[in-house]
C-alpha cells in the first residue's frame, strides 16, 4: 500500500491519546485506532477480518476466567465479617507496639487485602471499623485517616490480585507467578508502614498511644476470626504452587468459602444480588477493555512501534536505572488523570518491550508498576482513597487526609526505591516456588 | 476516572424516555444472566476441584464449558455497563466543559463507539457464520463454537441501540441543554465516584450517608 507502517503506529498512537482525552471510552478508542490501523497497513477487508476474529477469541481463554472469581471474593469479602475480626486479633497481638493501633490497621488491612483485590474497598471499610477506634484512644486524627487510606492499597499487591492478573495476560506472562510475586512486596510494603507509624509515634507518643493489657488467653481467643482470611491464603497459595488447582478452580473454592462464611455472618440474598450484579458489571468492564486493547496491540504488531521504541529506548546515553525510574515518573504523572486499569492496558503495549530490552525481569515490572499506580491511588489531584475515607468519616476533613498521607507516600517512594535497588524481593518468592 | 450513571431511568413520559427504561430492563436482565453464569462458574470449579481430587472423577469438558460460557460474563453486561457510563474512560477534561461543548465531545464519542460497534457486528457475524458453515467445535469434547460465537454479534447489536439511544439523548441536549438529562450517563466528580465506592463496599445506606468536605471541589469551581 506503499504506507510506512511505523509511521501509522506513531500516528495511531496519537490519535488514541486526543481520543482518550477526548473522553471516547478506552475500549471503543483502542478499536477503533487498532482497526484503522491494520486496515491502513493490510486493507480493509483483511483488516476487518482479523479485527472481528478478536473479541471471541481474546474473551474466551480459560486463564481470564479467574478474573470474576477474585472480583466476586472481594464483593463478598465485606459481608463475612473478616475486617473486625481482623483488626480485633491485630490489636490484641501488636497493640502495645507504639502507634499500636494504627500498625494493627496496617496489619488487618494486609489481612484483608488477602482475601479482597480492591483498594478503595479496603479504605472504606477500614474507615468504619479502625478510625472509630483509634479516635477513641486519642490517635491523631490526621495519622488515623492517613493509614486507613494508604493501607488500602496493600489489596492491589497482596493475592488475589485482579490487576496482576490483567497485567499477566497483557504482557504473556504466568499469572502465577505474577500473583505469587505480590505477596513479600504487599508484606514489605505494610512493614515499611508499620516502621514508620512506630518511629513517629516513639518521637511524638501524642500520635498514637500503645493499647496495653490483653492477656495471653484474649490474644489467642481473636485467632479463631480470622480462618477465613488464611483459608484463602492457603487455598490459592497452595494450589498454584502444589499444581492441585488451577487459579480459576482456586479462585472459585475461595469465593465459595467467603460466601458460605458471609451467610453465616447474616448477609442475605440481596446483598448477595448486588454483589454478583457488580462483579458482572466490574468483568464486563475489564474484558471489554482488554479485547479492545488487543485490537490496538494487534495493530502495533504490524506496525512495528514497540520494536522501534525500544530501539529508541536502548539507545538513550543513560543508564537502564535512570530510564526506568523516568518510566516510572511517568506512570506516577499519567496515574494521577486516569484509571489504573487503562493506564496500564494502555501503555504496557508500548512500554513493556523496552522494559524488557533494558533487561529487567517481566515479573519485576508487573509488580512496580503496579505500585506506582497504587501510590496514584493517595496522591493529589485525586487521591480516591482520600475522598473515600473522607466521604465515611465526614469528620475528618480533606486537608487532613491528605496530609495524614505524606508520610506513607514517603514509605511507598522508598519501598519502590527498595524494590529497584534489591529487585530479588520480587523474583524470589515466583522462582523459587514455581522453579 | 470512570463515570456512573443514576441507573433508575428518567420519570420523563416521552416516548424517547420510555424506550429508555424499557431498554434499560433488558439490559439489567442481560446483566443478571452474566452474574448468573459467574455464580456458575464458582459453583463449577468448586465441584471440579473437589470431584477430581475426592473422587478421582473430574467433570468432563470443564475446561470447553467454563471457556464458551465465559461470552456470557464478557458481553452479556456490555450494554448495561455502557449505560451506566462503567467503561474505563478519562473524564478529567471533560469535566471541565460546560453544557453545549461537553454534550457536542459526548455525542462525537458516542458516534465513534456506533461507527466501531458497526464493524464489529459486521465481523463477528462473519467469524460465525465461518465457525457455523465449517462446524467448529471444541478440542476437549467436541461442543459447538458457534453459540459463543453467535453470541457476540448479539451482544454488540444491544450495544448498538444503547449507543444510539446515548447519541439522540446527547444530540437533544446540545440542541436544548435545560432539557431533562434522558438515556445519558452524567460525569460525576471524584466525590461521587468515592461514594459509589463506599456504597459498593459498605452497603448503599452508608453510600447515601456519606459526606464530603467541599473545599476542594468548590475551589475547583470558581
Amino acid at each position: 500500500m506503499g504506507v510506512d507502517p511505523l509511521l501509522v503506529g506513531v500516528v495511531g498512537m496519537g490519535a488514541l491519546i486526543v481520543m482518550v482525552f477526548l473522553g471516547v471510552r478506552v475500549y471503543i478508542a483502542a478499536t477503533l485506532v487498532g482497526m484503522l490501523g491494520i486496515v491502513s497497513i493490510i486493507g480493509w477487508s483483511a483488516g476487518t477480518g482479523i479485527v472481528g476474529t478478536i473479541p471471541h477469541s481474546k474473551s474466551t481463554l480459560y486463564s481470564l476466567s479467574v478474573l470474576p472469581m477474585f472480583i466476586l471474593i472481594g464483593y463478598l469479602a465485606f459481608h463475612a465479617g473478616i475486617t473486625t475480626a481482623a483488626f480485633d486479633a491485630a490489636k490484641k497481638w501488636v497493640g502495645w507496639v507504639p502507634g499500636g493501633l494504627a500498625v494493627a490497621t496496617v496489619f488487618s488491612a494486609a489481612g484483608f487485602a488477602a482475601v479482597s483485590g480492591a483498594s478503595t474497598a479496603t479504605a472504606a471499610v477500614f474507615s468504619r471499623v479502625a478510625i472509630p477506634e483509634m479516635l477513641n484512644n486519642g490517635y491523631d486524627r490526621r495519622l488515623a485517616a492517613g493509614v486507613v487510606a494508604a493501607g488500602g492499597t496493600l489489596a492491589s499487591l497482596i493475592p488475589p490480585s485482579a490487576i496482576l492478573v490483567i497485567y499477566a495476560i497483557i504482557v504473556e506472562e504466568s499469572v502465577g507467578a505474577l500473583l505469587l510475586a505480590g505477596f513479600i512486596p504487599g508484606i514489605v510494603s505494610a512493614l515499611i508502614y508499620a516502621l514508620i507509624i512506630m518511629g513517629r509515634a516513639t518521637v511524638n507518643p501524642k500520635l498514637g498511644p500503645p493499647v496495653r493489657g490483653f492477656t495471653f488467653n484474649e490474644r489467642m481467643k481473636s485467632l479463631p476470626g480470622t480462618l477465613p482470611i488464611i483459608a484463602v491464603i492457603v487455598i490459592i497459595f497452595s494450589a498454584i504452587y502444589g499444581g492441585w488447582a488451577t487459579p480459576t478452580e482456586a479462585g472459585a473454592l475461595g469465593a465459595f468459602v467467603v460466601l458460605i462464611l458471609a451467610f453465616i455472618h447474616g448477609m442475605r440474598t440481596k446483598e448477595l444480588k448486588d454483589a454478583l450484579f457488580e462483579t458482572a458489571k466490574l468483568t464486563v468492564m475489564i474484558f471489554s477493555i482488554i479485547w479492545g486493547v488487543l485490537v490496538f496491540v494487534r495493530f502495533l504488531g504490524f506496525s512495528g512501534l514497540p520494536e522501534a521504541f525500544a530501539e529508541w529506548i536502548l539507545g538513550l546515553p543513560l543508564p537502564p536505572t535512570v530510564i526506568i525510574i523516568l518510566i516510572l515518573c511517568g506512570y506516577a504523572i499519567l496515574g494521577m488523570f486516569m484509571d489504573a486499569i487503562g493506564m496500564l492496558l494502555l501503555t504496557l503495549p508500548v512500554v513493556f518491550p523496552a522494559v524488557i530490552g533494558l533487561g529487567y525481569d517481566p515479573i519485576w515490572f508487573g509488580i512496580i508498576v503496579v505500585k506506582m499506580v497504587e501510590i496514584c491511588l493517595i496522591t493529589p489531584p485525586i487521591g480516591l482513597n482520600c475522598y473515600v475515607v473522607n466521604g465515611v468519616r465526614p469528620d475528618i476533613p480533606l486537608s487532613d487526609v491528605f496530609r495524614g498521607i505524606g508520610p506513607f507516600f514517603i514509605a511507598d517512594v522508598l519501598t519502590v526505591a527498595l524494590f529497584i535497588a534489591f529487585p530479588w524481593l520480587i523474583t524470589w518468592l515466583p522462582q523459587t516456588m514455581l522453579n | 476516572m470512570t463515570t456512573q450513571n443514576i441507573p433508575q431511568g428518567s420519570g420523563s413520559r416521552s416516548a424517547f424516555a420510555s424506550f429508555d427504561r424499557g431498554f434499560s430492563k433488558l439490559e439489567n436482565f442481560l446483566n443478571g444472566i452474566s452474574a448468573l453464569a459467574i455464580f456458575a462458574v464458582m459453583i463449577l470449579g468448586v465441584t471440579q476441584v473437589l470431584s477430581r481430587k475426592l473422587l478421582n472423577w473430574p467433570i468432563l469438558g470443564y475446561i470447553d464449558f467454563i471457556e464458551q460460557s465465559m461470552v456470557i460474563f464478557a458481553f452479556f453486561g456490555i450494554a448495561y455497563c455502557q449505560r451506566l457510563g462503567g467503561h474505563v474512560r478519562m473524564d478529567l477534561f471533560m469535566a471541565k466543559f460546560s453544557a453545549r461543548p461537553l454534550y457536542f465531545f459526548e455525542g462525537m464519542a458516542t458516534l465513534i463507539g456506533l461507527f466501531v460497534i458497526t464493524v464489529l457486528i459486521d465481523t463477528s457475524w462473519l467469524h460465525f457464520l465461518r465457525a457455523y458453515q465449517l462446524g467448529d467445535s471444541t478440542i476437549d469434547i467436541g461442543i459447538p463454537i458457534w453459540p459463543a460465537k453467535l453470541t457476540i454479534p448479539l451482544a454488540f447489536g444491544i450495544l448498538w441501540i444503547r449507543f444510539a439511544l446515548q447519541f439522540v439523548g446527547f444530540v437533544r441536549l446540545f440542541i436544548n441543554p435545560n432539557a431533562e438529562i434522558i438515556a445519558v450517563p452524567i460525569i460525576e466528580d471524584v466525590t461521587a465516584v468515592a461514594r459509589h465506592e463506599i456504597s459498593d463496599a459498605l452497603g448503599e445506606e452508608a453510600g447515601k450517608q456519606a459526606k464530603f468536605d467541599e473545599t476542594y471541589t468548590k475551589k475547583g469551581k470558581k
